[in-house]
C-alpha cells in the first residue's frame, strides 16, 4: 500500500483533486464512478493506517456521520465496499462562512439571519441526535452560490485536541478563540449551550462587522471574554433593532445558564425575531431564591449579624454564669496575680 | 522534675513560639507591598529584631520587669528589683523599673533570664508593628533609631504599668477599681501600643505618593504577593499559641486549654466576620482583609483569653472583625492615613477593643487574687463595673501617653535625620536606591 495522491482511483471513487491536507488527513475531491456524482474522499496518511486508537475514532466520525441526514449537514456517505480506511462524503460546492464573511461584511441583517436559522436548523437535529459540534465557527460552514448553508465536521473526532482539517485547509493549531466560549476557554467539554454561543458570535459577526471582543492580544481576548459583557451591538451598529440585539445578546450570555438552553429555542426567534421580548440587562437574570425573596440585603446582612451577636452574648452569658458558679481553682500553686 | 522546671520550659518554648511571629510579621507585611519595596520592608523586618534585643536587653527589661521581685510560678523571688515612682499621700505610682539593667543582677537567676526572653519577643512582635503601617517610605536609618526608642523606652514604660507593678495595675488596690488593668497577654501592651505608634508614625510620615490625589480620589496601591501575606498569617496564628497560653507563665496552669481554645475561636470568627463584611459590600471575598480579620480575632482575645468562655471569645472575634474592616476604610477614606498593610485598624483598634473586652466579658472563673485584689476577675457583664472602667485608664493611658511619645519621637526625628525618603526614592522603588538591592531581579 502507499500514500493515495491525486488521479488515483481507490474503490468506485476516482480522486480528481486535492482539496485539502493535514498532518493526519488529505481531503480530495473524487469522482463516484457508479454514479458520477461528485463526492469528497477524506483519506488519512499511511502511518495512522496501523494506529488502532485512531482507527477507532475514524469508524466512530464515519458510524456517527452517517447517522447525521440534515439538509444543512454534509453527509457522510457508505460505499458499497472499502478497501482501505477512508471517508466519503457529499461534494457541495461553494465557500467557507469565512471567505464569505471576509469579502462582505456587514452582511444585510435579512441574509444573516437566514445562514444564522439554517446552521440553527442543523443544531438543532444535530442535538436531537446527541451530538455536539463544540468546534461551531465560519471555517466549519460552507455557504453555497444558491445560499444552500451545510455544516462541515461536526463535532465528531473525538480527540479534541487533535488539529480539526476542513475542507478549506487546516484550522489554526490553537483553534481560534474567536467563537469558543467562556466555559470552554475555563477548560470544560461545553453542551448544546456551546454550539448556541458559538452560532451567536457568528451572527454578532456578520451583522456588524466585528467580534464582541476584540483584543489584540489572544490571551487579553479570553480573559475578557471571561470578565465582561461584549461590546453591545449598538455601539457598534447603532441602528440596529432591538429585538435582533436581544436575540445576539442572548446568545452569547457569558453564563451558559442565562443563554438559549436550547437551539431551538434561539430558532424559534431567528424565524420571528417580532416574539422577541426585550430584557433589561442591566438587572441580573435568573436572580436567586434569596434574592427573590426581596428582603433587601442589608436588612439581611444585619439581622445575620445581630443574630449571631445576640446569639453568642446570650452563650456568653449563660456559660459565663455557669463557669463563675463552677469557680474554685483546679491547682492551688497555681499563679495568682499579675506576671 | 521540679514545677518550676516544667513552667521554664513551657515559658522558653512558647517565647521560641512567639519569636516565630517575627516571620509571619515579614511575610503579612512584604506581601501587602510593592515589588519594588519588598526589600527594605523584610530588611526592617529582620533589623527591628536584632535592634529591639539588644535596646531591650540592655535598657527596655530593666524598665519593664525591674520593679518586680518574681514569679511564683517561675522559681522562688531573689533577685534584686525596684520600682521607680511618685508617693502621693498613701498611694504608689509606680511609673517605671529601675534594677536588672542588662540582666547584670539577674544574669544567674533562671525566672528573670525565661522572663527576658519572653518578653523580649513580646516586645519585638509590638515594635515591628509600625514597620508595616510606615512601609514604602520610611528611611532606614530612621527606622533604627525607632527600633531602639521602643525597645528601650516607649514600650517597656507601658509594659512596666501593666505587667511590671506600675500604676496601672495598681488601680485595684489604690482606688479600688477591678483588679486594675488587667491585659493577659498583650491587647494593650503589646498591640495597642505598637498600633498608636505606628499610628503617631503614619501622620508625621504622611501617606506616600500617590495615595491620596489631588482630586480627593483614593489610589489602590495593591500589594504584590498575597499568597505570602496569607502564609504569614498563618505563621502569625500558629505562633500566638505561644504568645496567649505562655502568658499563664505555668504548663501547671489548667487554663492554658482555656486560652489556646479562646484564641482559636476569636481567630476563626474574626477572620469570617471581616471575609463576608467585605464580601456583602463589594461583592468580592477579600482574601487580604480576612486576612486581618484573623489577624485583628487574635489581637482582641489576647487579653481576656484567660478570662472568658468561647462563646465570649466568639463575640469578640466577631467585633474585631468588623472593627478592622470598618476601620480599615475609615482611616483611609475619612483621616485620610495611609496604612499599607492596615496595621492600625489590626493591632490598634483591636487591641484597644480587646482591652475593653476584658472589663466587660470576664465571667469571674478565672483571676482569683490578681494583680494583689482577692477574688477572681469580673467584667461589666458579671457583676464588675469597676473592671471595665480600669480597662478604659488603661486603654486611655496608652492612647495618651504612647501616642504623645511616639508623636514627639517621630518629629524630632523630622528634625534630626527626616523620616521619610526622597520622593524619587520613593517613586523608583527604596530597594533600588535606598537598600542597593532588588527582591526579585529579571536576570
Amino acid at each position: 500500500m502507499r500514500e493515495i495522491l491525486a488521479g488515483d482511483t481507490v474503490d468506485q471513487y476516482e480522486l480528481t483533486e486535492l482539496l485539502a491536507r493535514s498532518g493526519m488527513a488529505s481531503i480530495f475531491k473524487a469522482v463516484d464512478k457508479r454514479t458520477g456524482a461528485p463526492v469528497a474522499v477524506k483519506v488519512p496518511h499511511l502511518q495512522y493506517e496501523s494506529d488502532v486508537a485512531f482507527y477507532e475514532r475514524f469508524k466512530r466520525e464515519e458510524q456517527i456521520g452517517q447517522r447525521l441526514v440534515h439538509p444543512n449537514i454534509v453527509r457522510v456517505l457508505a460505499p458499497d465496499k472499502k478497501s482501505r480506511m477512508y471517508l466519503v462524503m457529499e461534494f457541495a460546492e461553494g465557500r467557507s462562512l469565512r471567505a464569505v464573511v471576509k469579502a462582505k461584511s456587514p452582511f444585510p441583517v435579512e441574509e444573516a439571519l437566514e445562514i444564522t436559522r439554517q446552521i440553527c436548523a442543523a443544531l438543532v437535529y444535530m442535538h436531537a441526535q446527541g451530538v455536539v459540534h463544540r468546534d461551531l465557527k465560519p471555517d466549519n460552514v460552507l455557504v453555497g452560490d444558491d445560499g444552500k448553508v451545510k455544516l462541515l465536521d461536526f463535532g465528531i473526532a473525538m480527540d479534541e485536541a487533535a488539529r480539526r482539517l476542513t475542507w478549506f485547509g487546516l484550522s489554526p493549531p490553537l483553534g481560534t478563540p474567536d467563537y469558543m466560549a467562556p466555559e470552554q476557554i475555563r477548560g470544560r467539554r461545553g453542551d448544546v449551550r456551546t454550539d448556541v454561543y458559538a452560532l451567536g458570535t457568528m451572527l454578532y459577526e456578520m451583522i456588524t462587522g466585528e467580534l464582541p471582543y476584540v483584543s489584540g492580544n489572544v490571551h487579553a481576548m479570553m480573559r475578557s471574554k471571561l470578565n465582561e459583557d461584549p461590546r453591545p451591538p449598538r455601539e457598534v451598529l447603532p441602528g440596529i433593532d432591538p429585538k435582533i440585539e436581544e436575540i445576539l445578546l442572548h446568545a452569547i450570555e457569558r453564563s451558559p445558564r442565562e443563554r438559549y438552553p436550547t437551539a431551538a429555542e434561539m430558532l424559534a426567534d431567528l424565524e420571528d425575531p417580532s416574539r422577541v421580548v426585550l430584557r433589561d440587562r442591566t438587572a441580573p437574570v435568573g436572580r436567586p431564591l434569596l434574592a427573590r425573596l426581596g428582603i433587601p440585603r442589608v436588612v439581611l446582612v444585619r439581622g445575620i449579624l445581630g443574630l449571631v451577636i445576640g446569639t453568642l452574648l446570650l452563650l456568653t452569658w449563660l456559660m459565663g454564669s455557669a463557669a463563675s458558679r463552677r469557680a474554685p481553682q483546679i491547682v492551688p500553686e497555681a499563679p495568682r496575680g499579675g506576671r | 522534675m521540679s514545677l518550676y522546671s516544667m513552667n521554664l520550659a513551657w515559658l522558653l518554648t512558647c517565647a521560641f513560639l512567639v519569636m516565630f511571629m517575627q516571620l509571619g510579621f515579614a511575610m503579612v507585611e512584604t506581601g501587602f507591598t510593592r515589588a519594588k519595596n519588598a526589600v527594605h520592608t523584610m530588611a526592617m523586618n529582620l533589623v527591628i529584631y536584632p535592634v529591639g534585643i539588644v535596646g531591650f536587653w540592655l535598657v527596655g527589661y530593666a524598665v519593664s520587669m525591674g520593679g518586680v521581685a518574681g514569679w511564683p510560678t517561675l522559681g522562688p523571688a531573689g533577685a534584686p528589683h525596684a520600682e521607680l515612682g511618685l508617693h502621693v499621700g498613701a498611694r504608689f505610682f509606680g511609673l517605671l523599673g529601675g534594677a536588672k539593667f542588662a540582666l547584670v543582677d539577674v544574669a544567674q537567676d533562671p525566672p528573670n533570664l525565661a522572663m527576658f526572653l519572653f518578653s523580649v519577643v513580646f516586645m519585638d512582635t509590638a515594635a515591628t508593628v509600625p514597620t508595616g503601617a510606615l512601609a514604602e517610605r520610611w528611611k532606614f536609618s530612621a527606622f533604627v533609631v525607632y527600633g531602639f526608642f521602643m525597645s528601650m523606652v516607649l514600650y517597656p514604660l507601658y509594659a512596666n504599668w501593666v505587667w511590671g507593678g506600675g500604676w496601672l495595675s495598681t488601680l485595684g488596690v489604690s482606688f479600688g477599681l477591678g483588679h486594675g488593668h488587667v491585659d493577659f497577654a498583650g491587647s494593650s501592651v503589646v498591640h495597642m501600643t505598637g498600633g498608636i505608634t505606628a499610628l503617631a508614625g503614619a501622620i508625621v510620615l504622611g501617606p506616600r505618593i500617590g495615595k491620596f490625589r489631588k482630586d480627593g480620589t483614593i489610589g489602590m496601591i495593591q500589594g504584590h504577593n498575597l499568597p505570602m501575606t496569607v502564609m504569614g498569617t498563618f505563621v502569625l496564628a500558629f505562633g500566638w499559641f505561644g504568645f496567649n497560653a505562655g502568658s499563664t507563665l505555668a504548663a501547671s496552669e489548667p487554663r492554658i486549654a482555656a486560652v489556646a481554645v479562646n484564641t482559636t475561636i476569636a481567630s476563626a470568627t474574626g477572620a469570617l466576620t471581616a471575609l463576608f463584611y467585605v464580601w456583602q459590600k463589594h461583592r468580592r471575598p477579600d482574601v487580604a482583609m480576612a486576612c486581618n480579620g484573623l489577624l485583628g480575632g487574635l489581637v482582641a482575645i489576647t487579653a481576656p483569653c484567660a478570662f472568658v468562655t468561647p462563646a465570649a471569645a466568639g463575640l469578640i472575634g466577631v467585633v474585631a472583625g468588623l472593627l478592622v474592616s470598618v476601620s480599615v476604610g475609615a482611616l483611609e477614606a475619612r483621616l485620610r492615613i495611609d496604612d499599607p498593610v492596615g496595621a492600625i485598624a489590626v493591632h490598634g483598634v483591636c487591641g484597644t477593643w480587646g482591652a475593653l473586652s476584658v472589663g466587660l466579658f470576664a465571667d469571674g472563673s478565672f483571676g482569683e487574687g490578681w494583680n494583689g485584689v482577692a477574688g477572681p476577675v469580673r467584667g461589666l457583664l458579671f457583676g464588675d463595673a469597676g473592671q471595665l472602667g480600669a480597662q478604659a485608664i488603661g486603654v486611655l493611658a496608652n492612647g495618651v501617653v504612647v501616642f504623645g511619645l511616639a508623636y514627639g519621637f517621630f518629629r524630632a526625628m523630622d528634625r534630626l535625620i527626616g523620616n521619610r525618603v526622597d520622593a524619587e526614592i520613593e517613586s523608583t522603588g527604596l530597594d533600588d536606591l535606598e537598600m542597593g538591592a532588588d527582591a526579585y531581579p529579571r536576570d
